[in-house]
Formats: C-alpha cells, sequence, structure tokens
C-alpha cells in the first residue's frame, strides 16, 4: 500500500472586506477520505465546510486544505479532490485535482496551499 | 439430535440410493458474474479488464490479428462508467445513487471468443450486466470506516504541517507541538496522542532540522499512521461491496457463431435476480431467466425460481425451488418419411438444498442433494446427490496483449 503526495499551490483574493470566508472540500471518484482545513498553523476545522474569517483575518496568510484518500474502490484507480471557497455569494472552484494510484488500497495525500492575497 | 457419525452414513446413504445424474447442470440462482462467458460456457485464458478509455483502445486494437481477424480464447470485462476520474461523485452518492446512476455505476460489459474444437465453428458471446437497486451499505461498514476516518484525519494533519514546513515551521520540534495540539483541539483521547508521540519519538533522530529533514520526518511519520490502519483499510475496501437491503439486477447475453452466416445466433438468455437481504447474512432471491439455444434442436427455456440463503462464518446453506417452462422444436421424420418438425413442450421443476463448508482460504467441501429439472428427451428419474471438494487453483489474470507482441 504505497502512499503518494500532490502538492498545489495558488491564490484566492478576497472580494469583500466583511463577508466571512468559508471553505468546503469534495472528495470524488466515491474513494474515502478524511481533510483538515488550516489557516497557517492554526486548526479551522475537519470533514466539515470552515468558516476562515473576513478579509483581514486571513489576507497574507496561507489557507491549508490537507486531505488523505485511500483507494478503497475496485472499480477505479482514480482519486480526485475539489475545493470550493465562499465569500457571501461569490464562489471559486480550485480543481478537480486527480491523481490514479498504481495499486488498489494505495493512498493519496492532496496539500493544496492557498495563499489569501490582494496581489 | 444428529451426531457426526450418522450424519457422515446419512450422506453415504443418500449417495448410495439417490440416483446421482450423469453430468449435474449447473443451476445458479445468482446471476452469471461475465454473462458472455456464461453463454458460451466457457472461461477464457485471458482476460482483458481496461480501466482507462486508452487501455480500452488498445486492448480492442490487440484482440485482432494481423489480418484483421479476432483472436480466439480471449474475454474482456469493461464498465464504462469507470474508464475516466469521476471527481464529482462523492462517496455519499456512491452509496445511495438514483436508479438511473446505479445502472450506469454498475453496467459491465463482458465479451469472449470461444474455438468449438468439436464442430469447428468460431464463437463470439457478449453480454452486459447492471444493477437498477443496490440495497445499502451494512453497519459494520459504517462503523469500520469511521474508525478509518479519524485515522486518516490524523495523517491530514500531518499533511497540513508539511505544507508549513519552510514558512511557519522550522524545526522537527515545533513540527511536533503544533500536530500535538491540533490533535488535542479535534478531541483524541490521551492515548491516542501519547502513541502518536512515541511513533514521532522513534524516527525523530533519523532526520535531520533542514526543511528537507523536516519534511521526510513528517512524510515518513505519515507513512507509519496510514500502513498501522492496512487491516481497516482492507476491512473497509471489502464491506462496501457487502450490501443489505433490496438489489435489482438485470444481465443479457448472446453468443454467435461467426463462421456461419445463416442464423448466427447459438445461444441468447436474460437473466433477472430481486434479492432481499435481511441481513448481511440472510437472504432470499427471486430469480427469472429465459433462456434460447439454436442447436440441432432449438429449446427455450423460462424459468421462474425462489431461494433462501444463509451464510454463517465458514458454512453457507441453501435451499431453492424453482419452475421451468420448456419448448424443445426437433427435427423428425414421420411414418412417412418425411421431414417434421417435433416440438416438446411441457413444465418441470427443481428443489435443491445446498451446504458448502470453507475449509481453507481456497478450498471448501460442498454437497448438494434435490432433483433436477426433467428433460424433454429422456424419462429417467432427475435426482441428484454431490458430494465434492472446490479447491482454487488458478484464476484468469489481466493480460496485456499489446505488451506480448
Amino acid at each position: 500500500m504505497a502512499t503518494s503526495y500532490v502538492e498545489i499551490e495558488d491564490r484566492y483574493k478576497p472580494k469583500t472586506p466583511n463577508e466571512q470566508i468559508s471553505i468546503s472540500v469534495e472528495i470524488g471518484d466515491a474513494q474515502n477520505g478524511a481533510y483538515v482545513i488550516f489557516l497557517g498553523t492554526k486548526l479551522k476545522g475537519s470533514n466539515a465546510t470552515a468558516i476562515m474569517g473576513t478579509q483581514s483575518d486571513v489576507l497574507g496568510k496561507n489557507s491549508i486544505i490537507s486531505t488523505t484518500v485511500v483507494d478503497v474502490m475496485e472499480e477505479t484507480n482514480w482519486t480526485s479532490l475539489t475545493v470550493k471557497i465562499k465569500e457571501g455569494s461569490n464562489e471559486q472552484v480550485y480543481g478537480p485535482y486527480s491523481k490514479e494510484v498504481a495499486t488498489h488500497l494505495d493512498t493519496v495525500c492532496f496539500i493544496i496551499k492557498i495563499l489569501n492575497t490582494n496581489d | 439430535m444428529i451426531d457426526k457419525s450418522s450424519f457422515s452414513v446419512l450422506i453415504l446413504i443418500s449417495l448410495i440410493f439417490l440416483k446421482p445424474l450423469k453430468a449435474q447442470e449447473e443451476i445458479k440462482m445468482t446471476l452469471p458474474s461475465s454473462p458472455a462467458f456464461s453463454i458460451l460456457g466457457f472461461e477464457p485464458s485471458s482476460v482483458m479488464k481496461p480501466t482507462s478509455n486508452k487501455d480500452l483502445g488498445s486492448d480492442l486494437l490487440s484482440a485482432f490479428d494481423k489480418d484483421g481477424k479476432l483472436l480466439m480464447n480471449l474475454g474482456m470485462e469493461v464498465s464504462p462508467y469507470w474508464l475516466k476520474s469521476r471527481s464529482v461523485l462523492t462517496r455519499k452518492e456512491y452509496f445511495d445513487p438514483s436508479v438511473g446512476q446505479c445502472f450506469i455505476q454498475s453496467l459491465n460489459i463482458s465479451s469472449a471468443t470461444v474455438k468449438d474444437s468439436v464442430k469447428g465453428d468460431n464463437k463470439l458471446g457478449a453480454g452486459l450486466r447492471f444493477k437498477l437497486i443496490n440495497g445499502r451499505p451494512t453497519d459494520e461498514y459504517i462503523e469500520i470506516e469511521k474508525k478509518l476516518n479519524v485515522q486518516l484525519t490524523l495523517s491530514a494533519v500531518v499533511g497540513a504541517c508539511i505544507a508549513n514546513v519552510g514558512t511557519e515551521i522550522h524545526s522537527k520540534d515545533s513540527a511536533m507541538e503544533i500536530l500535538m495540539s491540533s490533535l488535542t483541539e479535534l478531541g483524541y483521547s490521551k492515548d491516542v496522542i501519547l502513541l502518536f508521540k512515541e511513533n514521532c519519538k522513534e524516527i525523530l533522530g533519523d532526520f535531520d532540522d533542514t526543511n528537507e529533514g523536516i519534511k521526510n520526518f513528517l512524510k515518513a511519520l505519515n507513512e507509519k499512521v496510514i500502513g498501522s490502519n492496512g487491516v481497516l483499510i482492507k476491512q473497509v475496501a471489502e464491506l462496501s461491496k457487502k450490501r443489505v437491503g433490496f438489489i435489482l439486477e438485470i444481465a443479457a447475453a448472446s453468443s454467435f457463431i461467426t463462421t456461419k452466416k445463416n442464423e448466427p445466433i447459438d445461444r441468447a438468455g436474460v437473466w433477472v435476480n430481486a434479492s432481499n437481504y435481511f441481513s448481511p447474512s440472510n437472504s432470499w432471491t427471486i430469480t427469472g431467466r429465459y433462456m434460447f439455444a439454436s442447436w440441432d434442436s432449438a429449446m427455450t427455456n423460462t424459468d421462474i425460481g425462489l431461494s433462501y440463503l444463509k451464510e454463517m462464518s465458514g458454512f453457507n446453506i441453501s435451499i431453492e425451488a424453482m419452475f421451468r417452462w420448456y419448448r424443445a422444436d426437433v427435427m423428425d421424420i414421420n411414418i412417412n418419411n418425411q421431414v417434421i418438425t417435433r416440438v416438446e413442450k411441457g413444465n418441470t421443476y427443481r428443489i435443491s438444498a445446498q451446504g458448502s463448508y470453507k475449509l481453507a482460504e481456497n478450498i471448501s467441501v460442498n454437497i448438494s442433494l434435490g432433483k433436477n429439472f426433467d428433460s424433454p428427451f429422456t424419462t429417467t428419474a432427475s435426482y441428484f446427490s454431490v458430494f465434492g471438494i472446490n479447491y482454487s487453483l488458478f484464476k484468469p489474470q489481466k493480460v496485456d496483449l499489446a505488451k506480448n507482441k
């Protein structure tokens, strides 16, 4: 049972000064997995939508979405992940990020680092 | 109460006094796992199972020789839905699909070629199988999945620390501090956190405090976490295939004689199974089946049956009853020496009780007792008793024909 890593870096530009920013994760290909969401080194949530704060809370910091997915499906060796950042009525989608594992029961760790910046 | 010695005698008596069939027709209440192989009555030595569109194209091309003729003794099974990544399909939706979703997720297409060594005909079989309703996961699966997800969350925390190396984390000690505080915040028990700390200390000395060293330390820790949950992972994978509740599945297949231009259809069949699993080890099944065979006589059988299966640890028993309407169109000669078609039609039934005891992983002992269908062509009694040992030696391996060229 091998473990591989998918490390992605991206950016998010907050749209409003006062709206709460939330992050949700969807694990695709009917695979089993778990995730945590950090803002820098601070844990914001696990296995559910996380409220990150407002623009001033997140600016200059990294939103980190770390997901461990196991290929438990005999039908497919694909694993995939989609991240959605919601701010009021605005939604930005990251992914889907996909990786095909070599063998059934292998694991993929998706580590998505999104810098919150106005640049 | 029957003791062991009486039971053995009973078996011997049944073997001696019940007339065994020369060749018991294998009648199963379950759908054939590969309808194309089943309709040909043949298991190919090479079975291609493409898992991507690219593999499918490559396997299809490999099934023909340089003259464009189909190679014999080949089989292929493909699930079209799973040939590409399905990033929008969550595990929840997979376990609770609509009828349409259930159909496309479960659709499996099989095909096979075989050369009839007696008649010299080349035969091609094609079939499909799908479910319209697929029950729900068992309570045991839900429990095991929860346990696994607790462990995978631990792994995800390690992953988040990997992301912070070089920005917020500059030493192994600060990585450990963040790990421990995150686990406490997530509600992990002191015992789990203590064990995790021990795992960290075991490998701490193997890595230095450079960014590379800290990342490698965290990845090694992650491997430990995932590796220690191998049994849970296998259990989740196995249990996700077990369902309870109502299951409705359908299969169809046909075989053709490719060397025959007139009336190439050799056999055709449709199967419908409706099962209800009261629990993972208790189920009843209603089976409907239509089979047509165009041999020297054209045979049509329509079967409907009911069975009950009880699975215990290492031991299964089942009882089944099936009713058949049959029609056989036989070429014959009448009293005036004219060729006529004689029609034999009627109905018959089958009842049986079966038991299976697993001695080891690949060895099981089986017993079947009952009465088989009457044949329209013979008048002998059709009671049977079969006592046997099944030993699995080989199973067809996936073959990449393109690599073998």
